[in-house]
């Protein structure tokens, strides 16, 4: 799994999304994917990480075996003094 | 938690017979709801079979909850069951008034950002 490949998938799904994916371990397969996007306003953590999870599924069933979620609108992001762009 | 004679943190919860007996979907629903914070994990609060599940005791422990366990480990249908149901795929999951709130990983940021005690008092 290319982390280009994450990238495009979440931003197939939400259009604004600003993503920034880590490895944790080296090996590719255990994630840490940052996502902004107002999709998210207004609705719980789980229901974003949902949100997520569902668009990368299909990924994850073969190649992923493990991610971390980070999930915020813009104006979060903009409260934790994240620095990110449209 | 407006009870004064409430014990404050985790018990496993006992399931009736009759609910066992239910189609998965109706004793799943039945589950869920069967405490207003209702964790289903891995082992027992005195007796976690998993670092996150215990986490998540810890947690609810901390902010002075009351809450109901049940024990997937210990009931195969359970476990595969409310996967689907919730469309989550991994234990702990922590209910507040039957709506799923988070794992191990959401339920540590709403600590840490004060929404998990919001979602505990309502």
């Amino acid at each position: 799994m290319e982390f280009e490949n994450v990238k495009t998938i979440i931003k197939g799904g939400l259009g604004d999304a600003h993503v920034e994916v880590n490895d944790m371990t080296g090996t590719r397969d255990h994630l840490d994917i940052l996502i902004v996007s107002d999709a998210f306003a207004g609705k719980r953590l789980i229901q974003q990480h949902q949100m997520v999870m569902d668009l990368l599924r299909e990924s994850l069933a073969s190649d992923i075996h493990a991610v971390q979620l980070k999930t915020m609108t813009y104006a979060d992001a903009e409260k934790r003094g994240l620095k990110v762009k449209l | 938690m407006n009870n004064p004679f409430q014990v404050m943190g985790g018990q496993a919860y006992f399931e009736p017979a009759e609910n066992k007996a239910l189609d998965l979907n109706s004793r799943l629903k039945n589950l869920i709801n069967a405490a207003p914070v209702m964790l289903f994990m891995k082992g027992t609060p005195d007796m976690p079979q998993c670092g996150f599940s215990a986490n998540v005791c810890k947690i609810l422990n901390h902010v002075g909850a009351s809450y109901s366990t049940f024990n997937i480990l210990a009931d195969m249908d359970v476990r595969e069951g409310l996967k689907q149901f919730s469309n989550w795929p991994t234990y702990p999951q922590l209910y507040v008034k039957g709506e799923l709130i988070g794992g191990n990983d959401i339920i540590t940021e709403m600590l840490n950002s004060g929404e998990l005690q919001e979602v505990l008092k309502s």
